[in-house]
């Protein structure tokens, strides 16, 4: 695996992949942008409340590891959730819905945006406290070893969480049970609005991975190439029965933390510098290079992109509340637990 | 929540705060976020309480702290039989059970049967009947229950003993059905006063069994403060059988 943030977009690594594999990252990528657009408009709007944290920027990250890795393999991540989902072929109507908190969301409406689910496509949500998923990440890994499967986990968070008490636990217990891992840190430079300078005398996040001699590398977080070789070469280590793997993303969020930041710690020059860098725009380049789409081709692709994102917003805006009955239900597996009624 | 049924040991539940992230916000919780897409069949086990002078950080009771929390469910054997069956059920069960021992107890010797059975989470069990008061406690503070029970007994007072056996959920009926009969309340638990278990179970009994009442529902708790070291400071801190005896002769007005 390189040690160095690879150099995007050399004609060697195009040609390692498919046509099929290119127009698939376009087409997921650009959909969970438009989704996420939607998701910001619709919050814009005040037809969702709650948090709501947008992956506008990041696609990569999620899109290059699920082309990368196999079925049955776990992926847990934080509240920033509605993108991995899509990426993994959800439904992403459902999605809408639990934004909207309806019945007919993914989590019946009782998870809301940080806290998607879809263990049948094996994602294991949507956490909400920062750092929070990454022990139930080796839980999810230590539960496929203990099987005995082929399977492993991914386990994302961002670079705030990198700092938390329970990551460090996490990589310490992964790595001595050589459970099959891959921890990866999307570094989009800021931990809500402080950024990673701020936060640590280590800045190469990568390089807390090393201090448990966890194999550690960055990687470009904008090119879906360079994510999935990653995440293809760690599922070998893993799958070799070698133990975790330490990857940063090195991404940017052009969006604030969540809705109500109004992202006033950065500048516009530096939000400008990564959007020439944008992953879906990179895609694209390469896919009419090669000739693999017409633009006029990709314009349709976008256009029924745009129309099917409607269609989640349609389905979402009329599916209907959860019966106030429903707060009863999912807290127990046990169907008859006696709950104190005044 | 991936297919298996994980036991974790914790040496004492002292050490579960550097967990409780992980019971609190995960295992409580993974089941309401996710729609009931994943059940959490794990067992938390450790020792709760004080184990002799183990000074503050050591003494502590959280029966409270996770029974108030919605998705659990707390088991507090109080003898070797009770715990087999109770262990089987919480480790059978398809929730997250916080099952909480004692030091003090793991010496103890009692019958066990050797065939299987399994005591179901959630029932109390009457250990003493009695006519004159009722004295509820659970886990290790039973021992001082039975011992004030046989204190009063001397003096012609027949207590009801109850061992709740789980704090979440608490078996009501039992405590409300004795109440009816006796009239008078103690509770004993070893935690601290504010927001316990005895707050709890007095608070029910004062909504749902008023009128029978005789007495004000009393308790016999911790003292408020963080348990000391030193032997005379620990005693002055902790439930005993003579505080126990004080409270039951307060409540029959002795």
């Amino acid at each position: 695996m390189s040690n160095q943030t690879a150099n995007t977009g050399s004609a060697a690594t195009e040609e390692r992949f498919s046509k099929e594999t290119y127009m698939w990252w376009y087409e997921n990528m650009l959909h969970m942008r438009r989704f996420e657009e939607m998701s910001g408009r619709v919050y814009g709007q005040q037809k969702i409340s709650g948090f709501c944290h947008l992956y506008i920027g990041q696609e990569a990250c999620a899109a290059g590891a699920v082309s990368a890795l196999k079925k049955g393999d776990k992926y847990i991540t934080a509240y920033r959730d509605h993108a991995h989902p899509i990426a993994l072929g959800s439904d992403p109507k459902r999605i809408m819905a639990e934004l909207y908190g309806k019945a007919t969301g993914l989590s019946k409406g009782k998870g809301g945006s940080m806290h998607i689910f879809d263990v049948e496509n094996g994602f294991y949500g949507g956490h909400g406290i920062v750092g929070g998923q990454i022990p139930l990440g080796v839980g999810l890994a230590f539960a496929e070893q203990y099987k005995g499967t082929d399977n492993l986990c991914i386990a994302y968070m961002g670079d705030g969480a990198a700092r938390q008490g329970a990551v460090h636990e996490a990589f310490n217990m992964a790595m001595t049970m050589k459970l099959p891992i891959i921890f990866v840190i999307e570094n989009n430079g800021y931990a809500m609005g402080t950024s990673v300078q701020r936060t640590s005398n280590v800045i190469e996040l990568y390089k807390l991975g090393e201090s448990y001699d966890m194999p550690s590398h960055p990687v470009d977080g904008m090119s879906v190439e360079e994510v999935h070789i990653a995440c293809e070469e760690a599922a070998e280590h893993i799958r070799a029965g070698k133990g975790p793997v330490l990857l940063e993303f090195r991404t940017y969020r052009y969006k604030g933390h969540s809705m109500s930041d109004p992202a006033k710690y950065r500048t516009k020059e530096e939000v400008e510098s990564y959007k020439q860098k944008d992953p879906v725009q990179q895609v694209k380049a390469t896919i009419l290079e090669k000739g693999y789409a017409t633009e006029e081709e990709l314009k349709e692709m976008d256009n029924r992109i745009k129309e099917s994102v409607k269609e989640c917003v349609k389905f979402a805006e009329e599916s209907p509340l959860p019966d106030p009955k429903e707060i009863f239900t999912d807290v127990y597996a046990q169907e008859d637990y006696p709950f104190v009624r005044e | 929540m991936n297919g298996i049924r994980p036991i974790i040991e914790f040496m004492t539940f002292n050490f579960s705060l550097v967990a409780i992230d992980q019971i609190i916000n995960s295992a409580a919780k993974l089941k309401s976020m996710s729609g009931g897409q994943v059940d959490v069949p794990i067992v938390f086990r450790g020792a709760t309480g004080n184990a002799g002078q183990l000074a503050a950080q050591h003494s502590q009771n959280f029966e409270n702290w996770y029974a108030n929390t919605p998705g659990l469910k707390v088991v507090v054997p109080s003898n070797p039989k009770d715990a087999k069956g109770l262990l089987k059920s919480s480790i059978r069960d398809n929730d997250p059970v916080i099952f909480m021992e004692s030091e003090l107890m793991y010496g103890d010797k009692g019958e066990v049967p050797e065939s299987e059975y399994l005591i179901p989470i959630g029932t109390a069990n009457v250990v003493k009947e009695g006519t004159d008061i009722t004295l509820c406690s659970f886990g290790k503070m039973m021992k001082v229950a039975i011992q004030a029970a046989e204190e009063m007994a001397k003096e012609g007072i027949n207590v009801e003993v109850i061992d709740l056996r789980t704090v979440r959920p608490i078996d009501w009926a039992t405590i409300i059905t004795s109440v009816k009969k006796t009239n008078r309340l103690v509770v004993l638990e070893e935690a601290w006063p504010l927001a316990s278990i005895s707050s709890e179970i007095a608070f029910h009994v004062s909504k749902n069994a008023f009128d029978y009442l005789d007495a004000p529902v009393t308790r016999v708790v911790s003292e408020d403060v963080p348990v000391a070291y030193a032997k005379s400071l620990l005693e002055a801190t902790v439930p005993n059988v003579e505080k126990t005896v004080k409270a039951i002769k307060e409540v029959l007005y002795r």
